[in-house]
């Protein structure tokens, strides 16, 4: 106990001093010196890529020079092709989410409240989602043939779980004051519900459709490199096998992009909706 | 309960619940009869007998572990007693009853975080009031409490005390014959405390409102009853009903400068003492 208290005292005295060095001249501080710094580190990689391939340190032949890349991104971006099987990844992926969320919501509502179906359902689940989707791809071959169907599916199977996960949380974690609250002054149904259960869920909601997306994404190209379903994954395998390996590399940015934009595309969605939250107003303050 | 200081009480000495209290109260408004809840075999209220009357303030005290809330929640009938029954207005409660508000403790909580101060409040008018009526209604309980201006702000732009001063505005909206306050002011500093006593007194006055008010506080309880009802500990009877007589209005100097007022406080705190070696012993 007390050797204890000795190791962690020393280390509170260590510690107080350098933090507050670093947060004067830190120039993460501001939203501007954020943004400086994660797009100086890209640039910084960029360089580095570009000089290994040149001077061959990398084999030009399997990894074209940087420049190259992304020339030949912004030329993808004029066809129509590209743009097709941008649509193909990302409406699938979408719908994906969409029936996630119809599936997710009620069984996250029995899960959480009913105690039964909770208890009667969790083996199942904690079976299930270890599962890696991609494993599942032969199945659904099978039943679908390599069809925009056959990528639903495994989108769903993949995805589901971080959304049924954290709505679970969120619907166990719906204080019991407020519920009071809402019982005392005779809300009734449909207030309690759209007025005090709706906002508890939400901030866990939103965290786990994010989580879900970004998965989704990964899903759908999988499926359609390995399936042969139309989309970015499927030009990714055309383009190698063709040995076009700029345009390879230029639909795999593609494919981090779109991954990227969802995923900032749900941040943005969380601060309107999101601003009451404690962790929303500590970043809005900083 | 060796020791018996001589008290005031009307009826000297019984443990008498449904002794009237002093004349200018109506009639009864809420009644317990032999109130009994256990959890599995844990008996936490063992036959709780109380009455009150339209009008009165009564606190409720107990030494900590008594089951106050759970006797609050079941007067609120938002917990169902395992024996006896709740009457209010007449009838047996077995639902929250519409004349009936409840302000809680954890104010932070019981706020909704995502909605303003005055939307707060209206949430539980939107069942009972036209809509051209709220906005009126809110400001007068907004200036009731003395949040005049701040209906617009959320709960978490604002401290601890105010609140729970909207906590209680949105009790007053609701117009209840009986407010039930549990523990209202246990997370509030002294400061505020005071405040918020006299708040409620000055409120419970101007909206004419029956209050029941749970608190561990002995001096609280004295300071705002018309009379106190002392609880034992767990399993939790009611073990002394005691006529506050101090002249109205209550102020948080004079009145507690008052001989009469130290010597019920001190009774009081005798009785609580007494409970809890009673239940600790037990």
């Amino acid at each position: 106990m007390t050797t204890n208290t000795t190791v962690l005292d020393s280390g509170a005295a260590l510690r107080p001093s350098p933090p507050q060095a670093r947060r004067r001249r830190h120039p993460a501080a501001t939203s501007a010196g954020r943004f400086v710094l994660g797009a100086g580190t890209v640039v910084l990689a960029l360089a580095f890529w570009e000089v290994l391939s040149r001077t061959g340190a990398l084999p030009p032949d399997a990894i074209p020079p940087a420049s190259a890349v992304l020339a030949e991104f912004a030329a993808q971006l004029f066809l129509p092709a590209f743009w097709a099987s941008l649509w193909a990844t990302l409406s699938v992926a979408l719908l994906g989410l969409v029936l996630i969320i119809v599936i997710a919501t009620p069984l996250a509502l029995l899960i959480g409240l009913v105690k039964p179906f909770a208890e009667s359902t969790w083996f199942l689940v904690e079976f299930l989602k270890p599962i890696p989707p991609v494993a599942l791809i032969p199945l659904g071959l099978l039943l679908w043939g390599p069809s925009p169907g056959m990528k639903l599916f495994l989108i769903v199977l993949g995805a589901l779980w971080p959304l049924l996960t954290q709505l679970v949380y969120g619907v166990k974690e719906v204080n019991g004051v407020a519920t009071d609250m809402a019982r005392s002054y005779r809300l009734g149904w449909w207030l309690t519900t759209s007025r005090l259960v709706a906002p508890s869920i939400l901030p866990f909601a939103l965290t786990g459709l994010r989580i879900s997306a970004a998965i989704a994404i990964i899903v759908a190209v999988v499926t359609e490199m390995i399936g042969g379903a139309t989309g970015l994954g499927q030009g990714i395998v055309v383009a190698q096998s063709a040995g076009a390996l700029t345009q390879m590399y230029a639909l795999i940015l593609a494919a981090g992009l779109l991954g990227l934009g969802l995923n900032a595309a749900f941040r943005a969605a969380e601060k309107p909706l999101l601003f009451w939250h404690p962790s929303m107003r500590e970043e809005a303050s900083r | 309960m060796t020791t018996q200081p001589t008290t005031t009480e009307p009826n000297p000495g019984a443990p008498n619940p449904a002794a009237p209290a002093t004349p200018p109260f109506g009639d009864v408004l809420l009644e317990l009869e032999q109130l009994r809840k256990s959890y599995g075999s844990t008996q936490i209220l063992d036959g709780v007998d109380l009455s009150v009357r339209r009008g009165e303030f009564v606190c409720i005290v107990g030494p900590s572990g008594s089951g106050k809330t759970t006797l609050l929640k079941c007067m609120a009938g938002l917990l169902d007693p395992s024996g006896g029954r709740t009457v209010f207005e007449g009838e047996t409660v077995t639902e929250p009853p519409a004349k009936l508000a409840v302000v809680f403790q954890d104010y932070s909580r019981s706020l909704l975080l995502w909605m303003t101060v005055a939307a707060n409040i209206g949430l539980p008018l939107k069942n009972k009031l036209p809509k051209a009526g709220r906005p009126a209604r809110i400001e007068e309980v907004l200036r009731a409490v003395g949040l005049s201006g701040k209906g617009g702000l959320y709960p978490w732009q604002m401290s601890g005390g105010m609140q729970q001063r909207a906590a209680i505005a949105r009790g007053l909206a609701y117009q209840p014959d009986v407010l039930l306050m549990d523990e209202p002011f246990a997370a509030v500093d002294a400061q505020t405390r005071i405040e918020l006593e006299d708040l409620v007194l000055r409120v419970r006055q101007d909206f004419d409102t029956t209050v029941i008010f749970v608190t561990h506080d002995i001096d609280e309880a004295v300071y705002l009853g018309d009379r106190v009802i002392i609880l034992s500990g767990a399993p939790t009877k009611v073990t002394r009903n005691i006529t506050v007589d101090l002249p109205r209005p209550r102020d948080q100097r004079d009145t507690k400068l008052l001989p009469d007022y130290a010597r019920l406080r001190a009774e009081v705190f005798e009785l609580i003492q007494a409970a809890q070696s009673h239940a600790s012993i037990a």
